[in-house]
């Protein structure tokens, strides 16, 4: 089908899924005045899975219908089967955080989420809103609206514990930090804008093109801008040096939206990276006469994420924080998949966002599982002993850490297997390094995640009795734990559908 | 599907017996046993389709489009194995249920034995690389749960660890060197790389591949320098060391050299890696295990010699010493797995493992000594049995090996004195536990083993026995199958005749066993003495300690690097990012050089230059200050926008410079009452200044004046040029003729734009309410709600009435008795200058905005002074219905348009005479405006006397004296 340009009405149609999610959002809110406190927290959770269903059940359905692609609302937004595959990925995260959140019920638990729920889900399915527009945008302003729409939230959403000082703070220094970093980012967008003449992408693509051949080489402006530009994007993705809000803000938050934080934003951000390069800079089917300064940049940033991430995680005793530092070190190994800028590192990214959705997301709700259950305490001692008190829990935590870590049965050793393969198909000495430095850092990564293993199953807590974890964290936890089993035994269908839905305008 | 189902059955035992209860230790062991038996008959049952380098196949689709599949493939070498871990599970699994204590919780030991022969054969099954890496992992997961199966014990739990992490580790280089071989090869699948070892062998890639695919084998195996978690991994019940260390894990890695043998040896580099790792292996797993006493440490290290010794003949590069090997192996596993039941029965019926303690124990258990005497006889290479034949051809082919001649003599050496110290470890196992006197001081009383229990450890001896007597019948078919497709389809000539004549290999076999007899005896006496208890020399080259050094260096390398990049502290934060965004600037720089534009430019007057150091001494004085006093800061920031505002005018843009002074004030005024809620100053913050600070000042000084100047320089270098694709043009030439109004800006607000206005001050509406919805909540903390200290009590000079004498409250009201004065006097001047601004607003400077923005702020003046009590017992003002009406007017100003048949919003301009005041110019649009008015003041009243109101509600708490309640003053 040919690439049609649509206006703003005829747009609508192929922005319901987004239009549903404003009318869930509008409904939260009048439910949250109106509703009866008994059905509340039902009728919160009931809407929010229905518009995340609507949202994720229609980007489902246009990739089905092979929909697309299509210019909306005079080609600020791209309709293509990578926008809609984010779409679901996105519903799906949102969906689980949903369940997540869903506070403990009965006296005894001190819950920091039990205020303002109305609120919350809103700001999550907001939050989800923007998650979509980041991964459609095709306009530098669209861009950045929908990076500040996603990061406000975020910002309110990790404040949420408002008599934590922890929270407070790690709120604040996130919003200072994102501001300079959208600062900078607007300052990169204005050198590719004056240079290019245009916010559009595509535009921005051909200029760039035309004074590539032109000059022989990638203009430096073009360069720097871009530069800057990823200051915006690293800092969404938390890739170094732009990370240093995330242990901050991953430690004070309400842990469902840590773990929202650590897969949400940061498969958005690489959602609008690889579409930014891809799109705007061609970088994928520049000529190879042409020399470009990507494959060394993005390769520097990976190297340095995941060293730090790693590093970083090793000496920690909180679990959420060393899991923090930790999906610092897994947007590091994702980077390894962007620098080679080919379809192949693109869909190998994809896919380990996909299982990295599972692994992360399972972990997190672990955690919180047994933070509850220990008077929130979250450090290694909490997980004294697990594996006898919580045998299915333990289990799940084993599938996730393992996936984690990259080592097979999982699902997470097929996602850093096709990164990996990415890289070193590419071939070039400078992918030798980076393949290297990237199973040096899994190595480490086994250190610290082993330290959880131990003291689940080896060491004994000053605890014996069975924890007792709510049927709704369990069941999710499970239900995370069996793909991220079954994707590492037999991943063929996932890994070819994912790789198949990242064609997107250029 | 027979492969498949035999991969599968080991993995549903596994599951079978997680699910049985624990208790059940017979039905647990009959299960585990008979799901091993099963398989280890199916497979040998298959011997006579491998038999003559026949190969059977099974392809499952896996992932089609990395041109994957899962394929099981059993040749003679893959059946060996096979067997190997088959029938050594299944009387692994026997001996287990005697092993194990009751208190045990058997049925996960069984579920994980199972579960790592499933891993186990999956790797020997293989027939793709990628899928045996997966196994390869798996074999690590498992073995780190059945290393730490007595999770309650500290060895246990380091053992199991350091097992983990090294084996791991060593798998993920294995997955990178796998990936390497399958690029170069073009294709995962087994066969494939097999059948094309010239083409891997001349790739340029070649060496990277070799030494990831080395580093995993070499991890697995416990070879130097990785050797050092085998025998941390002894604290493993003896079962799981019988299976692990014998037959199966450690295993793995020579497997993966003698798979890959065709593929990648016959080059140098495969010489010196393999063989020197396997040579010093050898020798030095040798040195160490003769200066042990616990007894299964002692076969620790004899299992890392002998491991040495396997890899050392596939380092050979010859095919005559790869089937050595691949002999050696299977002798290895049957004498080692008896050998360390036997050391099992021994701790078991006594209790201890230390060789020291333990004599004379033929005996209390003649049966099982004398098993293990034989066994450890096969080990030590006494003739007529297994170990003998292998270790001849070891020793054949390090005589005959040519090369360097250094290399030349060395091996034989080397051989003959490792095989010296074999016979002196064998010697201690065997002989100082089960002869002299007998030990008195056990922990328990020694007797003779189970039935049963004895039964794996004959079983497997007797085979040792038959291999060695009579080798051609026993062991001749199934040798020559497996090392077939080890060396690529041709066997070499060899021979498995016990006696081959009086040959080299022969004389040092006897003198391997002559020095050993000697060197035992003079051990023994140095030992007795006291002497020697520990390995001479190799105390510092402990592996282990060098593992734990690099760990603790990597701790070390963590906290380093958590502190260099991981601060928690913003300032730092900022500074790298700022850093970052500079250093990229001036890259910029680098590739295009900055120019100014060639635009006219206005010549600089005194006057102008004096302003702007005026604003920017304001700024810095902010900026100075924002720390100690942020009154005196926010007094500095409003110069600085004064400045600003002047700048405005000096280039003729009057409006803006309206706009701009009213939004100054308000937002001063804003920050003034936000003011009020914070505390005075921060204690504590005035330490003394070192010099460390004073340079990470200068450090931040020198930042900010390199950023800031580098903005000038880039605001300059754009505002010199004439500013491309502008619209201005297109407003400027339309807005008289077509919006009726000289005021561009207004015309654009109101008319051009008026839908966006609408719709903005709709915004604005709603954000008025959540912010006063937001600070009804808002408690300010109570150490800021007391009076302000100039309101608490009289300056000293004030005299009071001795009649009426005055209160605090009084004091509260005459200080601001002369400002609230002046600001209810100016109340109506601003009303009339907002009317002024609203009427000429779509001609002149002015407009809703402005208006409206100037009647808030006289209104708040009369807060800021009088008190919001005082104010609203004299004004009733509703800043939400204000907020409604100018929406409604905005609203219907649109629809009127729309009633008479224009678009929404379409302004009419009419000119109108009235008595007195002569010709009006009224446009629709000032409805609009007026709308815009109405909205601005009832969102800017709203949402500040919000800030404002909580004073009231705090002096109102009970706490609070009552006397305070009555004066409201702000900041």
């Amino acid at each position: 089908m040919e690439t049609r340009t649509f206006d703003n009405v005829a747009s609508l149609a192929y922005f319901a899924p987004e239009l549903g999610l404003i009318a869930a959002v509008l409904l939260l809110v009048v439910w949250d005045l109106a509703s009866p406190a008994r059905l509340k927290i039902a009728g919160l959770v009931v809407i929010s899975l229905a518009a995340l269903a609507w949202s994720g059940g229609m980007g489902a359905y246009f990739l089905a219908k092979d929909a697309g692609p299509h210019e909306l609302f005079h080609g600020l937004l791209a309709f293509d089967r990578f926008s809609n595959l984010f779409r679901v990925i996105f519903a799906f995260v949102t969906g689980a955080i949903v369940l997540f959140s869903v506070p403990p019920r009965g006296p005894g638990v001190a819950p920091e989420l039990r205020r303002d729920q109305g609120e919350f889900f809103t700001l999550i399915l907001v939050l989800s809103l923007g998650m979509n527009l980041m991964a459609a945008s095709r306009h530098l302003l669209l861009i950045y609206l929908s990076l500040e729409l996603v990061s406000v939230m975020s910002f309110v959403l990790a404040g949420f514990k408002i008599n934590d000082a922890r929270s407070s703070e790690g709120a604040l220094k996130y919003v200072i930090f994102g501001g300079v970093a959208s600062g900078i980012m607007l300052y990169g967008m204005s050198w590719i804008f004056g240079i290019t003449a245009s916010m559009h992408l595509g535009e921005c693509a051909a200029r760039i093109a035309a004074l590539t051949a032109q000059q022989g080489k990638v203009p430096e402006v073009v360069f720097v801008g871009t530069a800057c530009m990823l200051a915006g994007f690293g800092y969404k993705i938390s890739a170094a040096p732009f990370h240093m809000w995330t242990p901050d803000v991953y430690e004070g938050a309400p842990t469902p939206v840590t773990a929202f934080l650590s897969v949400g934003p940061k498969a958005a951000g690489f959602a609008v990276l690889v579409r930014f390069f891809s799109d705007a800079l061609g970088a994928g089917s520049a000529s190879p006469a042409v020399a470009t300064p990507w494959p060394v940049l993005a390769g520097c940033l990976a190297m340095a994420t995941m060293t730090i991430g790693n590093l970083s995680a090793l000496g920690q005793e909180n679990v959420k924080r060393m899991l923090a530092y930790s999906s610092i070190a897994h947007a590091g190994y994702m980077l390894l998949g962007f620098s080679v800028f080919s379809d192949a590192g693109v869909a190998a990214i994809a896919f380990y966002i996909v299982t990295y959705c599972f692994m992360n997301l399972g972990a997190f709700m672990v955690v919180m599982a047994v933070a509850e259950q220990s008077g929130g305490d979250e450090t290694l001692s909490a997980f004294r002993g697990l594996g006898r008190r919580a045998p299915l829990v333990a289990a799940a935590m084993v599938v996730f850490l393992v996936s984690l870590t990259g080592l097979p049965p999982t699902a997470g050793f097929v996602g850093k297997f096709y990164l990996f393969s990415a890289l070193l198909t590419a071939g070039g000495a400078w992918r030798w390094v980076l393949a290297i430095v990237g199973v040096v850092n899994s190595v480490i990564s086994l250190f610290y995640y082993a330290r959880v293993l131990r003291a689940m199953y080896l060491e004994k807590g000053e605890r014996t009795e069975p924890v007792a974890v709510r049927p709704l964290l369990g069941a999710t936890t499970c239900a995370l734990a069996v793909p991220t089993l079954l994707l590492g035994v037999y991943w063929g269908p996932v890994y070819d559908f994912v790789a198949s839905s990242l064609s997107m305008l250029r | 599907m027979p492969l498949a189902a035999l991969l599968l059955l080991p993995f549903l035992g596994s599951v079978l017996t997680a699910l049985l209860p624990t208790r059940a230790r017979s039905e647990l062991a009959a299960c585990a046993g008979f799901v091993s038996a099963g398989a280890a008959v199916w497979v040998i049952s298959l011997f006579p389709r491998v038999r003559d380098g026949g190969v059977i196949r099974e392809t499952i689709s896996w992932v089609p489009s990395l041109g994957l599949d899962l394929v099981l493939r059993l040749d003679g070498f893959a059946w060996m194995f096979a067997v190997l871990i088959t029938v050594i599970g299944a009387l692994v699994c026997l001996y287990a249920r005697y092993y194990m204590s009751p208190e045990d919780p058997v049925a996960r030991l069984y579920a994980f034995l199972l579960a790592f022969m499933g891993a186990m054969l999956g790797v020997v099954l293989s027939g793709n690389l990628v899928q045996l890496v997966v196994f390869w992992e798996l074999t690590s997961l498992v073995s780190f749960l059945l290393i730490g199966y007595w999770h309650h014990r500290v060895d246990a739990q380091r053992g199991a660890r350091m097992a983990l992490t090294v084996t791991g580790a060593g798998g993920l280089a294995l997955l990178g060197g796998v990936l390497l071989l399958g690029h170069i090869v073009g294709s995962y699948e087994l066969d494939v790389a097999l059948a094309s070892g010239d083409r891997v062998r001349a790739h340029p890639l070649y060496p990277a591949a070799l030494v990831l695919i080395l580093l995993g084998a070499l991890t697995k195996s416990a070879q130097f320098p990785f050797h050092f978690w085998l025998p941390r991994a002894m604290a493993a019940p003896t079962p799981v060391s019988a299976y692990l260390h014998s037959a199966t894990m450690v295993k793995a890695g020579v497997f993966l050299l003698a798979r890959l043998w065709p593929v990648l040896s016959g080059t140098e580099l495969w010489f010196w890696i393999v063989s020197g790792a396997g040579m010093t292996t050898l020798l030095l797993g040798a040195y160490i295990a003769m200066f042990q006493h616990d007894l299964k440490r002692v076969l620790a290290y004899s299992t890392i010699s002998h491991l040495g010794l396997i890899t050392l003949l596939f380092g050979l590069n010859s095919s005559l010493a790869a089937v050595a090997g691949v002999f050696h192996i299977m002798n290895h596993a049957t004498f080692k797995a008896s050998l360390f039941m036997a050391a099992g029965v021994v701790d078991h019926e006594t209790g201890t493992r230390d060789i020291r303690r333990l004599n004379g124990l033929i005996r209390s258990m003649p049966r099982t000594g004398a098993l293990a005497l034989v066994a450890s006889g096969a080990m030590a290479g006494v003739p007529l049995l297994n170990g003998f034949l292998s270790k001849e051809m070891f020793f054949a082919e390090t005589m005959f090996f040519s090369a360097h001649p250094s290399v030349e003599v060395m091996l034989p050496v080397v051989a003959t004195i490792a095989a010296i110290f074999a016979v002196v470890y064998s010697l201690r196992f065997g002989y100082d536990i089960f002869f002299g006197p007998p030990s008195t001081d056990l922990p328990r009383q020694p007797e003779e083993a189970p039935r049963w229990m004895r039964t794996p450890i004959e079983l497997l001896v007797l085979s040792c026995l038959i291999v060695g007597v009579a080798p051609t019948i026993s062991i001749g078919p199934s040798l020559a199958a497996a090392a077939r497709p080890v060396v690529g389809g041709t066997l070499p000539e060899y021979s498995l005749a016990i006696w081959h004549g009086f040959n080299p290999p022969f004389v040092m076999s006897l003198v391997a066993i002559a020095g050993g007899v000697l060197g035992y005896l003079w051990l023994r006496k140095h030992q007795e003495q006291g002497r020697l208890q520990d390995a001479p020399f190799v105390g510092r080259l402990n592996a282990r300690r060098l593992f734990e050094s690099a760990l603790l260096g990597l701790t070390r390398l963590s906290r380093r690097v958590l502190r260099l990049a991981g601060t928690r502290r913003l300032q730092t934060q900022m500074f790298t990012i700022i850093a970052v965004a500079l250093l990229l600037a001036l890259l910029a720089a680098r590739g295009v050089p900055l120019e100014w534009g060639d635009r006219d430019r206005l010549p600089a007057s005194p006057a102008f230059v004096l302003l702007w150091v005026i604003g920017a001494v304001c700024a810095v004085g902010a900026a100075v200050m924002a720390k100690f006093h942020r009154l005196i800061a926010i007094t500095l920031m409003g110069g600085a926008g004064l400045v600003t505002c002047l700048t405005f005018m000096w280039f003729s843009a009057p409006d803006l410079a309206l706009t701009q002074i009213v939004v100054e004030i308000i937002t001063t005024i804003l920050l003034l009452l936000g003011l009020r809620w914070l505390p005075m100053r921060i204690e504590g913050i005035s330490r003394p200044v070192t010099a460390r600070d004073r340079m990470r000042r200068g450090r931040d000084l020198l930042l900010a004046i390199g950023a800031g100047s580098g903005l000038a320089a880039l605001s300059y270098a754009m505002l010199t040029r004439p500013a491309p694709h502008s619209i201005s043009p297109f407003f400027l030439s339309r807005a008289l003729p077509e919006g009726g109004g000289a005021n561009v800006v207004n015309v654009m607000l109101v008319d051009f734009r008026a839908f966006d206005t609408l719709g903005e001050i709709t915004v604005l509406g709603a954000v008025a309410l959540t912010v006063y919805a937001l600070l009804r909540r808002f408690r300010p903390p109570p150490e800021s709600i007391e009076q302000p200290h100039q309101q608490r009590a009289f300056p000293a000079d004030v005299v009071t009435d001795l009649v009426k004498p005055r209160t605090a409250e009084d004091a509260a009201r005459g200080y601001m008795m002369v400002p609230a004065v002046i600001a209810r006097l100016l109340l109506p001047v601003s009303v009339l200058v907002a009317a002024h601004f609203l009427l000429r607003g779509h001609n002149e400077p002015g407009g809703g905005f402005v208006a409206g923005l100037v009647v808030a702020i006289a209104m708040l003046m009369q807060y800021m002074v009088s008190g919001a009590l005082w104010l609203e017992a004299r004004a009733r003002l509703r800043p939400v219905r204000w907020i409604a009406v100018g929406l409604l007017l905005g609203a219907i100003t649109g629809l009127g348009a729309l009633a008479v048949g224009y678009p929404f919003l379409t302004t009419h301009t009419a000119h109108v005479r009235l008595p007195l005041v002569g010709e009006v110019h009224l446009p629709s649009a000032t409805f609009f405006d007026l709308g815009v008015f109405a909205v601005v003041v009832g969102a800017t009243l709203l949402t500040l006397t919000a800030l404002a109101h909580q004073s009231l509600r705090a002096h109102r708490r009970p706490t609070q004296s009552p006397a305070s309640s009555t004066s409201e003053g702000t900041s």
